[in-house]
């Protein structure tokens, strides 16, 4: 099992943001247990993650869930819905210039 | 080699590498096996909570299209990851063997369930309600046209997706079913009339997470840390930031406990108290006097002929003892003609003989986001002139004093100085503080006074629009918001429309002329009245036929759901639909409601489990008591399993009016189905089967737009064609952006104009997701609110008049002045580019007459409303009034109760004599009601989940132990609570929680009871509202079900007849009768 020490290195090799799909990768464990090792906090965000605990080193400023979690799904649009509404507006719909 | 020696866990430490025991060596050979079930999930599917309205995110996780867990989703702004019990419990309530997946069917006076296939059920459904919907037509009442049926009702919504309460309102108004009701009637109604009159829409002024910037926080009519235990972490954070928190409540909770101060009140008497801190303000001098006289009403002269309290010892000017009703037009501006909530056609001479017919209509809900129509009243900015408000509300709460707040709530006056002195010195330019409620204010005979009382005060502190300000009302329900927004309510069309009467003169034009406001928001009403129309009847909808203004059937006074349950006992509605709703458990008078299912034809029963609205029939109490026998009742009865949130798309409106969407993420089972399927295919049917129909009163459905498309096995319609539908199109086919962009030319169409946005650019907004942690407090991007995704109303109120902040520690929006346009945190709550010294001129009107100093852009005068000249039935000024059921006489008034509170007197729903009355010692205790965090509401989404109902196994009633000793309760003994109404039993807790008040020299003691149980589900229990009363708040008609009064004794309640009999021996020693307790 790497040390956190090696996790966060593994982590911050890339430079910039910490990357623990790499860090992962390179250490042989999930990216969500790299981040775990690296921060004691963990991935898919199961634990409170008081305000102090923003600042410890290799903590991501962003959501962790992808580390841990499968696949999201959240869709925002739907093509067919789009072109159905359009359908709707222009079959339906006084058009003002006549 | 295997040694068993090894299987020993101390062996394992101590001969390993984990020497501490911390890791591997406390895992036995089973836990070594085992991983979490989100571990062999395949994707993670983005949800919402199903339970209360704080709305929680949750993640679904999916394995080969089932799900196999439910966590929070940590990327949630508002719940940050976290679940109550209830939310924790979500896969058992969604994947536990207690769901029914068969349709079930009684036939008439049958004695049992007998199995049905869906495809015949939907046909025998749909000739029941054709047959019904003709039976009961009336082309006219009153001599005046309503095109409506009274054959059928409807019941549920609040549990249901935005885009079903939509499609439910869309079909069954079509069919001219005017009784649609959900449970926002029986929830937070007073809400809406409340909070839009006072400040111009009829929604929560903030969002829990904001409570975080609260300098003092006022949790009163609600037990927060229980009821909403999730939303109560931004109390908490207010709390470790330095913030007071105060509860003010009848009964000591984790509420209380966490509160620096919790002040124990009587039940039923918040008016008086917040009376009192009002008075307290105004005699000390501690309002944030530039946002008053700025922002505020106060400087607006009343009518000449206007009366207070003060002067008629209890009424104001304008009530008619005969009809029992006020006509309002003493209370308006002087200067300034006021219109009625319904229009022009109730402000004429002829309609005002209607008056009452309108307050009994509830309509105090329309403009649920905006106010009335007023021009500018006369006005005293030196608040001088006796006649202005600032000076009628200082002579009107003058005798609120600390020692009647003493004398009536039963607060010492020192711990109420206390609450005064933490409230008003974290109030005005530099500090903010808030006040949450739940139902413990909202269901009342004067619930929408309790919240009108706390709009006052918060107003005269200047703390609303302001950030760590607000009124925040926590409703109880996971889409109870969506439920009124897109109303499955009577009195409603969507976005707060009023739901027209029947009149005389009854066409679009004169509908809108009467009824849209010459200033503010409210001008373009003609824009999403049309639009609304065009997205209902398409094509059919033209100008030449008045957009089809004469589908909609009309009003003829009180359709709420308790007048339906008198029309059902009356033998005039023969059909019902419940959805998602169990009346037979959670509304008042369960009795009653029972008796008026048994009185139907039919009863459709949309649920998970076989509620006891369902089988009432086979086991309810009548039954057991033999008042009912099954073989006698004719009501045949149709039970079809519905579809969880975890197997249909749709959108949730949570209680800081955000809609967030939901992705189904199985299939359902069996027989379930969606509503928005059921309703798309019950449509579907009607229409077919009236297809050749020549029918006039068949156009309305026959034009209907339903032309939604569909997917999947069982051909469910898209949630997100549906929402695009709300959203709003134009001509051109795209999606609107902005309620600006309606017209009423028949060029725009849009199901719902306050959601108009939530769809735009193509984009469902309701479904963004971006975590919390990379976005501010505010969480612009997370799902979208309305309106225009604000998310603190009126915050135009952050700044002062110039539109600069009032302090740095405050600010939220701010005018900029280099890029001329209103900016901050927050989406700005004004036109954007409206400079802080625009003026109009005379011929401005809409949004173009609202001053860029005016905040309250849905108002018509630009203000918040300190006094109410039009929209209220009952007061323009909140004043104490007894509950229907008091021990004491009303300490301040002659007049015990709210004068023109609606009221039914009929066999089985008596009211008892209260204070000095005769009788009235008959019932000597308060009892008020409340909900545990293990379970919800009506017991259907907890009774049958082993988990909550684990936690929560039995019904019980919370007594002191003075009372306990009063009436020899032993704590865990059972005792038996009774009313006029029911007797039930429940076992004691004694506890000091309940605490026995000093009232005017006497103690009076109070029974805490919970109202989830019934006979049905895996805990059971008599259901609390057996006692309870249709005693209803005259604007909104909800009922008043947390303060009523009891008798309790030890020991069980009798069981078959001798129940009733019971009853009646208390009815008969109180000497009661249809008449007694209706006078004021």
């Amino acid at each position: 099992m790497p040390t956190r020490e090696q996790s966060l290195a593994a982590a911050a090799a890339a430079g910039g943001v910490p990357d623990y799909v790499v860090a992962g990768a390179r250490l042989g464990v999930p990216p969500g247990q790299a981040y775990l090792i690296a921060t004691g906090l963990a991935a898919d965000g199961s634990g409170g993650l008081a305000t102090a605990d923003r600042a410890r080193p290799g903590v991501l400023g962003t959501s962790t869930q992808h580390l841990a979690n499968p696949p999201a799904h959240n869709p925002t649009r739907d093509e067919n819905v789009v072109r159905w509404v359009a359908e709707r507006g222009r079959s339906t719909l006084h058009h003002p210039e006549g | 080699m295997f040694s068993p020696l090894n299987a020993w866990p101390l062996v394992r430490q101590l001969r390993g590498p984990d020497r501490t025991g911390r890791g591997a060596a406390a895992q036995s050979r089973r836990s070594a096996t085992l991983e979490p079930r989100t571990a062999t999930a395949d994707r993670v599917v983005k949800s919402v909570c199903p339970y209360c309205a704080v709305g929680c995110g949750q993640n679904l996780y999916v394995k080969d299209d089932k799900v196999v867990q439910i966590e929070g989703d940590p990327d949630s702004p508002t719940s940050r990851g976290r679940l109550c019990p209830k939310g924790a419990a979500t896969l058992q309530l969604t994947t536990g063997d207690a769901r029914e997946q068969q349709v079930l069917y009684r036939r008439p006076h049958g004695t049992e369930w007998e199995a049905l296939d869906l495809d015949t059920a939907m046909d025998m459904i749909v000739d029941r309600v054709l047959a019904a919907r003709r039976e009961g037509w009336q082309w006219e009442a009153e001599g005046k046209r309503v095109r409506r049926t009274m054959g059928f009702a409807h019941l549920g919504g609040a549990t249901l997706d935005n885009e079903e309460n939509y499609l439910i309102k869309k079909l069954f108004t079509s069919l001219g079913v005017i009784q649609i009701e959900n449970q926002a009637r029986v929830c937070h109604s007073s809400t809406v009339a409340a909070l839009g009159t006072s400040f111009g829409r009829g929604g929560a002024t903030t969002f829990p997470r904001d409570l975080e910037h609260a300098d003092c926080i006022v949790i009163q009519g609600s037990n927060m840390a229980e009821a909403h235990p999730v939303a109560f972490q931004w109390v908490m954070e207010a709390k470790a930031r330095g913030a007071t928190v105060i509860h003010v409540d009848p009964r000591f909770s984790r509420t209380s406990a966490l509160a620096d101060l919790f002040v124990p009140t009587r039940a039923g008497t918040d008016i008086a108290f917040l009376g009192g801190i009002i008075n307290h303000v105004l005699t000390e001098g501690k309002e944030f006097r530039e946002y008053v006289e700025a922002y505020t009403n106060a400087s607006a002269i009343i009518n000449e002929d206007f009366r207070d309290t003060e002067d008629l010892d209890g009424l104001f000017s304008g009530w008619d003892p005969e009809k029992g009703a006020y006509t309002g037009s003493s209370w308006q501006y002087q200067g300034a003609t006021v219109q009625a909530a319904s229009g022009e056609r109730e402000s004429d001479s002829a309609a005002e003989a209607h008056r009452p017919s309108v307050s009994e209509s509830g309509h105090g809900e329309s403009h649920g986001s905006g106010g009335q129509a007023v021009p500018q009243p006369d006005t005293d900015p030196t608040l001088q002139d006796p006649r202005c408000v600032w000076q009628i509300l200082k002579r009107h709460y003058a005798r609120y004093t600390p020692e009647m707040v003493e004398r009536t709530c039963g607060v010492p006056q020192d711990t109420f100085l206390k609450v005064c002195e933490a409230l008003t010195a974290n109030s005005g330019r530099e500090r903010t503080s808030a006040f949450v409620y739940a139902v413990g204010w909202t269901q009342h005979t004067v619930g929408v006074q309790y919240i009108r009382a706390a709009s006052v005060l918060q107003l005269l502190l200047g703390n609303i629009g302001r950030p760590g300000g607000g009124i925040m009302a926590m409703r109880g329900h996971v889409s109870i918001q969506g439920s009124s927004d897109i109303p499955t309510l009577y009195d409603l069309l969507p976005g707060y429309l009023p739901m027209p009467h029947a009149h005389e003169h009854d066409d679009l034009q004169s509908y809108v002329a009467a009824d849209k406001a010459e200033k503010g928001y409210w001008g373009n009403m003609s824009s999403y009245t049309v639009s609304l129309l065009k997205a209902w009847w398409g094509s059919a909808a033209r100008e030449d036929n008045d957009f089809c203004w004469d589908y909609l059937p009309r009003l003829t006074g009180g359709h709420s759901t308790y007048d339906t349950v008198i029309e059902q006992l009356e033998g005039r509605c023969k059909g019902y639909f419940l959805m998602g709703e169990n009346p037979a458990v959670g509304s008042a008078n369960t009795r009653l409601q029972r008796l008026g299912m048994a009185n139907l034809d039919w009863l459709v029963v949309r649920d998970f489990s076989l509620i006891e609205s369902a089988t009432w029939w086979k086991d309810g109490p009548e039954i057991e008591s033999g008042e009912l026998r099954t073989e006698d009742i004719g009501t045949e009865v149709f039970f079809l399993p519905a579809a969880a949130h975890i197997e249909k798309d749709g959108s949730f409106t949570n209680t800081q009016r955000m809609l967030q969407w939901h992705h189904a993420a199985q299939e359902p089972a069996g027989d379930q189905r969606s509503e928005l399927w059921f309703i798309h295919h019950l449509g579907r049917r009607i229409r077919e089967r009236l297809a050749d129909s020549a029918d006039e009163m068949d156009r309305p459905v026959l034009d209907l737009t339903w032309d939604y498309p569909t997917h999947g096995p069982h051909d469910e319609p898209s949630a997100e064609a549906v929402l695009a539908e709300i959203n709003g199109y134009g001509a051109d086919g795209r999606p609107l952006s902005k309620y600006q962009q309606l017209r009423d030319d028949g060029s725009t169409a849009c199901g719902c104009w306050i959601y108009c946005g939530v769809y735009a650019d193509g984009v469902n907004q309701a479904a963004r997701r971006k975590p919390e942690r990379e976005q501010d407090w505010i969480a612009a991007e997370w799902c979208w609110a309305w309106p225009a995704n604000r998310r603190i109303l009126y915050n135009r109120a952050s700044a002062d008049p110039d539109g600069k902040p009032w302090s740095a520690r405050k600010a939220l929006v701010w005018w900029d002045e280099e890029q001329g346009a209103w900016t901050g945190h927050d989406v700005p709550d004004f036109e954007p580019d409206k400079r802080p010294d625009y003026r109009p001129g005379d011929d401005a009107r809409g949004p173009e007459a609202i001053a860029g100093h005016e905040p309250f852009i849905m108002q018509a005068d630009g203000k918040g409303w300190l006094f109410v000249p039009a929209g209220l039935a009952d007061a323009p000024l909140p004043t104490h009034y007894e509950p229907q059921e008091s021990p004491i006489d009303n300490p301040l008034y002659a007049r015990q109760r709210n004068p023109p509170r609606t009221t039914y007197g009929r066999p089985g729903n008596g009211y008892h004599p209260s204070g000095s009355e005769p009788g009235a010692d008959v019932f000597p205790y308060v009892v008020t009601t409340y909900r545990l965090t293990e379970h919800f509401t009506a017991g259907g989404m907890s009774r049958w989940v082993p988990y909550l109902a684990e936690l929560q196994p039995e019904m019980f009633c919370e007594v002191s132990p003075a009372l306990a000793a009063e009436r020899g309760l032993e704590n865990a003994g059972w005792a038996t609570v009774v009313t006029a109404r029911g007797a039930v039993e429940a076992r004691v807790l004694v506890t000091d929680r309940m605490r026995s008040l000093r009232i005017d020299g006497r103690t009076i003691h109070q029974i805490g009871m919970p109202w989830h149980w019934g006979p049905n589900g895996h805990v059971r229990g008599d259901a609390m509202n057996e006692l309870s009363s249709m005693a209803l708040d005259p604007n909104v008609h909800i009922q008043e079900v947390k303060a009523l009064t009891a008798d309790i004794r030890p020991g069980r309640r009798p069981r078959g007849a001798e129940r009733r009999a019971l009853v009646e021996s208390y009815i008969s020693r109180a000497g009661i009768t249809e008449q007694t307790g209706r006078g004021s």
